[in-house]
C-alpha cells in the first residue's frame, strides 16, 4: 500500500522533472546552436586574418611556384592551434600542395561564389568534425589560386559533449538529489506516519482500543492522528456504553426470573440468560446459533406459536402449562414475544415457572384458611373452653364422688340409699365408668390442648415477653421432654444422644419463654418421632443443638440436627404448612411447625428454617432478633 | 566587350607611337623594389640605373633622342614585377632594366618575353631567368657558376670538407644558387649535413640555429638575400656559435647595418670589387662617387646594363626592341666596368667571380675566379 503511494509520487517527480529537463534542453539546443554559431564565426574570423597575414606572401609563391616556401608556410600555418590540414590550389583549382592527402583539385565551378569572399562550411576531416575555410589568393586584382583549410572541430565538440555531459549530470544529480530527499522527506513526513497510523487504526479495527495513535505532530497528519485518536475515544466510549448497556442488558436478561430465549426468524437461538441455562444445562456459547427444537426440546411445541408470533407480530401467551419434571408437576407460563424493532424479525420466549407461585398461591389460600380458622377458634375456644371446662371438673366430680372413700359427702349418701362405697367402687370399676370418667377427661383435656393451639393463631400480643437465657430454656425443654413425653407418646427420648454445642457468652433474648420453648419441643418432638420410626442396624439417634451469636446481624442463631431419616424436597418445602402432616390422620395436627414458624416470624420477628438431607438427617435453624424491634 | 577593348589598345598604341617620336625621347623601364623587403638592396642598383641613364644622355642621348627612364616598383614581389612589367609595356618602353632578385626578374621575364621587349636584368643570377625567352639578359653571372665558384672555394682553399645549407624558400636565386653549390660540393667529396628552408619574412631563426648546433657543420652556406642573412648571421653568433658562413652575390656590405660586425669574418662571391685596379673601374667609381656617397658593388652592374643597352642601339641603329634584342644577343667583348661581357646562347654573360670577405667594417677582395 505504501509502496504505491511512494511510486506514485516518485513518479510524479520524474514526470516532473522530465518536463523541466524538457524545458531546460528546449532553451539549451538553441544556445548551443547559437554558441556554435559564434565559435564558427569567430574560427572564419581568425582563418581570414591568418589568410590575410599570408596572402601576399602566399599570392607571391604560389605565382612563382614556390612549392618548398609554400610547403614551409603550410607548415607555420599549422601551428596555429585547431588547423587540421591545409591545403593550396592555383586559379584553376588544381591541387599544389598541401600537408594532408585530404586535398584534391577544386571543381572551379563548385566554388564560384568564394571567388568574392570567404567561405566556410562544416566537414568532416577524416571522421572528425571541422570547419573547411576556402578563400581565394588574390593580391594587387590577380586571381592565384585557393586555399582550403580544415579547422578542427572537436575542442567545440567536445565543449559540447562536456557541457552535456555536465548539464546531464547535473539533471541527474538534481533527479537524485530530488529522488533521495523527497524520498526521505516523504519518508519520515508522510510515509511514516502514514504507515504509523495505518498499522494503529488497523489495531484499532482489530479491537486494541487502547492503541496509542496520536503522533502529536503539528501539521495535518498531526491532526489527522488527533482526530484518529478523538474517533478512537469516541468508539471506545460508545463501545464502553454499548458494553455497559449490554452488561446491564445482559445482566437485566440474566437477572430476569424467567427463562428468556431469544430466536430469529428460524428460530436459530440469539439470546439465552441464565435461567434458560438452569432449565436445560447448556450455556448461552452452546445455545447461541442452535436450533430452538434442539437446544430447548421442551420448546418444541411453541415452534408454532413462535412463527405466529412472528407473522401476526403479536404476542402469544401460553398460561399454566404443566409439565412433569423429576416426577413432579411444574407449571409453566410461556410467553412468546415478537421482535419488530429495527426491522430484525425474530421473537423472544419467556417460560415462568409459576409452580411455586401456585404453591404460594395454595398455601395463601390455606393461610387464609388458618387465619379465619384461628379467628374461629378464638371465637370458638371461649365458647368450648367454658362447657369443656363444666364437662371436665363435672367428670372429675363424678369420678370424685364416685371412687373416693374418704370423702364424708360420699359415706353419708351411701349409707343413706343404703349401698356401701365399696360396692359402688366395685361396681363403676367393674362397669368401667370410672375409665370412661377419665377418658372423658382425658379427651376434653385434649380438645382443651386443641383450643389451646389453635388460639395461638390468634394471639399476637407480646405482653409476655422478657428476657430469657435460650441456653436454660433449651435445657428445660429437653428435661421436660425426656420426662413428659417418652411417656406419653412411647418416644424413647432418653435412647437419643443430646449433643450440646453452645456458644459461651450468650446474650439474653427477648422472647416470650413458653412459646419458645412449644417451639423447641415441635421440633424435638417431631424429630424424636422421626428417629424413632427410622429403622436402620446400629442406628444411634442424637440430636446437636448449637447456639451462636451472630454479631453483625445481633441475631440469636439456633440450630437443631438429628440425624434421622431426612425429608424430601417436596415434603421439606411443605413442613411449615398448617395441617401438612406425615402422619396418619388423627395421629398429628398438622400445626406443630406452621405454628412455630408462625411463632418465630409473626410473633418474634425471626427466621426459621429447615434443611434436610434424606438419610442422614435433618437441620432446624431458628435465628432470633437479639434487640426487640418496635 | 573583347573586340572593343582590343581596338581602343590598338588605338592607343597608334598615338604611343606617334607621340614617342614626336617628342624625340626613348622611353626605357627601370623596375625595381622601391618598397617592400627588397627595397634596402634595390635601391642602389636603381640608383646605378639612374646615374647610367643620366651619364647616357649628357653624352647625347641615343640615336639624337634624350632617353627618359620610367622607374615601376615591384614592391618586393613576383606578383608586384609582373604587374610593373605589363604597367612598362603600356607606357611603350623600348627596354626594361630589372630587376635585381631573380624571383622578381622570373616573373617580369615572362611578360617581357611575351611582349617581345628586351629586358636585361643587372644582378638576377638564377639561371632560369634567361632561359624564359631571347628577350631576356642579364649583366651578371650565373648561378651555376656562382655556386660552382663557391663550393670550389671552400673545398680548395678553405678545405672544408661538411656544411650546411640554408635556403630562402621564397626565393628562386636562393634555391638555385644552393643546388649547383650542393651539386658541387657533394662531386668533390663534400658533405651536405643538412638543407634546410625558410621562409622570407622569417625573423626568428632559432629553430635553423638549434640545427646548426645540431649537426655541427663546418661551414654554412647561406645563399640569401641581405636582410634575412643579416638576421640569420646574428642570431647564430648571438647563441655562440662561431662556424664560417659563405653566402653569394646578394650580400652587401649593408649586412654591417643589420647585423653589425657580427659579420666579421664571413666569405661571399661577388661580380666585382670596387678596388679593383681596372681602368674602367676606377674611372666609374671616381664618378660615381661624385654623385652618391656609398657606392655598392651592385651598382656597376646596374651601370653595365645600361650601358650594353645603349650599345646594342648603336649597332642596331634602330629603337626597335626587336632589332634592339637582336643587337644585344650578339654583343661581344663588350667593355663593362665589372669585364667584358659577352653573351651566349641564353643571353648569359661569361665573366669572372670575385671572392669577398667581410673584414674590419668592409668587404675585401680575396680573390677571382675565371669562369
Amino acid at each position: 500500500m505504501h509502496l504505491n503511494l511512494r511510486y506514485k509520487i516518485n513518479g510524479a517527480i520524474i514526470i516532473t522533472f522530465l518536463l523541466i529537463a524538457g524545458v531546460f534542453s528546449a532553451i539549451q539546443l538553441p544556445f548551443q546552436q547559437h554558441r556554435l554559431q559564434t565559435t564558427i564565426n569567430s574560427i572564419e574570423i581568425l582563418l581570414q586574418t591568418l589568410t590575410e597575414r599570408d596572402l601576399e606572401q602566399l599570392a607571391n609563391e604560389i605565382f612563382d611556384s614556390r612549392l618548398t616556401a609554400l610547403e614551409i608556410r603550410l607548415k607555420q600555418m599549422q601551428k596555429v592551434e585547431g588547423i587540421l590540414a591545409i591545403g593550396v590550389f592555383d586559379h584553376s583549382g588544381k591541387y599544389l600542395i598541401s600537408d594532408s592527402t585530404i586535398f584534391q583539385n577544386i571543381d572551379i565551378k563548385k566554388i564560384e561564389n568564394i571567388r568574392q569572399q570567404s567561405h566556410i562550411q562544416k566537414e568532416r576531416w577524416q571522421g572528425q568534425a571541422s570547419l573547411l575555410f576556402s578563400r581565394e589568393i588574390d593580391f594587387l586584382g590577380e586571381h592565384l589560386g585557393f586555399i582550403q583549410i580544415y579547422y578542427s572541430l572537436a575542442n567545440v565538440e567536445q565543449d559540447q559533449k562536456v557541457s552535456f555531459i555536465i548539464f546531464g549530470s547535473l539533471l541527474v544529480s538534481i533527479l537524485l538529489v530530488m529522488l533521495i530527499v523527497l524520498n526521505l522527506i516523504m519518508s519520515k513526513a508522510i510515509l511514516k506516519p502514514i504507515r504509523y497510523l495505518m498499522d494503529a487504526t488497523q489495531a484499532i479495527a482489530q479491537g486494541n482500543l487502547e492503541q496509542e495513535i496520536n503522533m502529536l505532530h503539528k501539521d495535518e497528519l498531526g491532526n489527522l492522528s488527533k482526530n484518529f485518536e478523538n474517533m478512537r475515544d469516541a468508539i471506545k466510549e460508545k463501545i464502553s456504553d454499548l458494553s455497559h448497556l449490554q452488561n446491564y442488558l445482559s445482566n437485566v436478561f440474566d437477572s430476569m426470573p424467567s427463562v428468556l430465549v431469544g430466536v430469529d426468524a428460524d428460530e436459530i437461538i440469539t439470546q439465552w440468560n441464565t435461567q434458560a441455562m438452569r432449565a436445560t444445562g447448556i450455556t448461552a456459547d452452546e445455545a447461541v446459533g442452535q436450533h430452538l427444537a434442539q437446544a430447548f426440546p421442551q420448546l418444541f411445541d411453541q415452534i408454532e406459536r413462535v412463527r405466529k408470533a412472528i407473522y401476526t407480530r403479536e404476542t402469544q401467551f401460553d398460561p399454566k402449562k404443566a409439565s412433569q419434571k423429576s416426577g413432579e408437576t411444574r407449571y409453566e407460563d410461556i410467553t412468546v414475544y415478537p421482535l419488530i424493532s429495527n426491522g430484525v424479525e425474530g421473537a423472544v420466549i419467556r417460560v415462568d415457572d409459576i409452580t411455586e407461585q401456585m404453591r404460594l398461591e395454595e398455601m395463601m389460600v390455606q393461610s387464609e384458611k388458618m387465619l379465619s380458622v384461628g379467628g374461629l377458634a378464638a371465637g370458638m375456644a371461649h365458647e368450648i373452653n367454658n362447657p369443656l371446662a363444666g364437662m371436665m371438673q363435672s367428670a372429675s366430680v363424678m369420678c370424685n364422688r364416685l371412687t373416693n372413700l374418704e370423702m364424708p359427702a360420699n359415706q353419708r349418701t351411701a349409707k343413706e340409699v343404703g349401698i356401701s362405697m365399696d360396692g359402688i367402687k366395685a361396681f363403676m370399676e367393674k362397669r368401667d365408668i370410672l375409665r370412661m370418667a377419665k377418658t372423658i377427661n382425658v379427651s376434653g383435656q385434649r380438645v382443651a390442648q386443641i383450643v389451646d393451639n389453635m388460639l395461638s393463631f390468634a394471639r399476637k400480643s407480646d405482653a409476655l415477653v422478657t428476657s430469657h437465657n435460650l441456653v436454660e430454656l433449651l435445657d428445660n425443654i429437653l428435661e421436660l421432654a425426656a420426662t413428659d413425653y417418652d411417656l406419653k407418646k412411647h418416644y424413647d427420648f432418653r435412647a437419643i444422644k443430646i449433643i450440646k454445642n453452645y456458644e459461651t457468652g450468650l446474650p439474653m433474648v427477648p422472647c416470650e419463654g413458653a412459646k419458645i420453648q412449644q417451639v423447641f419441643l415441635n421440633i424435638l418432638r417431631n424429630g424424636a418421632q422421626a428417629m424413632q420410626e427410622y429403622k436402620k442396624t446400629d442406628y444411634k439417634p442424637k440430636f446437636i443443638l448449637r447456639l451462636s451469636h451472630e454479631t453483625q446481624t445481633n441475631m440469636l442463631h439456633m440450630e437443631i440436627e438429628d440425624n434421622g431419616p431426612g425429608m424430601d424436597e417436596k415434603t421439606r418445602k411443605r413442613v411449615f404448612e398448617p395441617f401438612f402432616t406425615t402422619k396418619p390422620v388423627g395421629v398429628g395436627t398438622g400445626l406443630g411447625l406452621s405454628v412455630s414458624y408462625f411463632i418465630i416470624t409473626e410473633n418474634h420477628g425471626g427466621e426459621m428454617s429447615v434443611e434436610s438431607i434424606p438419610g442422614v438427617g435433618t437441620k432446624f435453624i431458628i435465628r432470633l432478633p437479639i434487640e426487640v424491634k418496635k | 566587350m573583347k573586340f572593343l577593348s582590343l581596338i581602343i589598345t590598338m588605338v592607343f598604341l597608334i598615338l604611343n607611337v606617334s607621340l614617342t617620336s614626336a617628342e624625340e625621347t626613348v622611353k626605357v623601364a627601370a623596375i625595381f623594389s622601391k618598397t617592400g623587403k627588397a627595397a634596402l638592396g634595390n635601391v642602389p642598383s636603381l640608383n646605378g640605373i639612374r646615374f647610367a641613364v643620366k651619364e647616357l644622355n649628357q653624352q647625347g642621348g641615343l640615336l639624337g633622342k634624350q632617353v627618359k627612364l620610367l622607374e615601376f616598383d615591384n614592391k618586393s614581389s613576383a606578383l608586384g614585377s609582373k604587374l610593373a612589367a605589363e604597367k612598362a609595356i603600356q607606357a611603350n618602353v623600348v627596354i626594361t632594366f630589372g630587376a635585381l632578385w631573380s624571383s622578381h626578374s622570373f616573373a617580369m621575364a615572362q611578360v617581357f618575353q611575351a611582349a617581345k621587349i628586351p629586358m636585361i636584368t643587372p644582378a638576377s643570377t638564377n639561371p632560369q631567368v634567361t632561359l624564359v625567352g631571347d628577350f631576356i639578359f642579364r649583366a651578371c653571372f650565373i648561378d651555376s657558376f656562382q655556386g660552382k665558384v663557391l663550393a670550389k672555394f671552400v673545398v680548395q682553399d678553405l678545405k672544408m670538407k661538411t656544411a650546411g645549407v640554408l635556403i630562402n624558400a621564397n626565393s628562386k636565386y636562393s634555391e638555385g644558387l644552393a643546388k649547383s653549390f650542393i651539386e658541387y660540393f657533394k662531386g668533390h667529396n663534400g658533405q651536405i649535413l643538412f638543407e634546410e628552408n625558410y621562409l622570407e619574412q622569417t625573423v626568428d631563426f632559432s629553430s635553423l640555429i638549434a640545427k646548426i648546433k645540431t649537426f655541427q657543420p663546418e661551414i654554412l652556406f647561406l645563399p640569401a638575400h641581405d636582410k634575412d642573412a643579416g638576421y640569420i648571421i646574428k642570431q647564430t653568433r648571438d647563441s655562440k656559435i662561431l662556424t664560417p658562413f659563405i653566402g653569394g652575390d646578394a650580400w652587401s656590405n649593408d649586412l654591417y647595418n643589420i647585423a653589425g660586425n657580427k659579420i666579421e669574418g664571413n666569405f661571399f662571391s661577388h661580380h666585382w670589387h670596387q678596388k679593383s685596379s681596372e681602368n674602367k673601374s676606377r674611372k666609374f667609381v671616381t664618378k660615381y662617387k661624385k654623385h652618391f656617397q656609398n657606392l655598392d658593388d651592385r651598382d656597376a652592374l646596374s651601370y653595365d646594363t645600361v650601358f650594353l643597352f645603349a650599345d646594342a642601339v648603336h649597332r642596331a641603329a634602330s629603337l626597335a626592341p626587336a632589332k634592339i634584342r637582336d643587337a644585344l644577343a650578339v654583343t661581344k667583348n663588350f667593355k663593362g666596368v665589372t669585364g667584358n661581357i659577352s653573351f651566349d646562347k641564353n643571353g648569359d654573360p661569361i665573366k669572372s667571380a670575385v671572392i669577398l670577405k667581410f673584414d674590419k667594417g668592409t668587404s675585401v677582395y680575396v680573390k677571382t675566379v675565371a669562369p
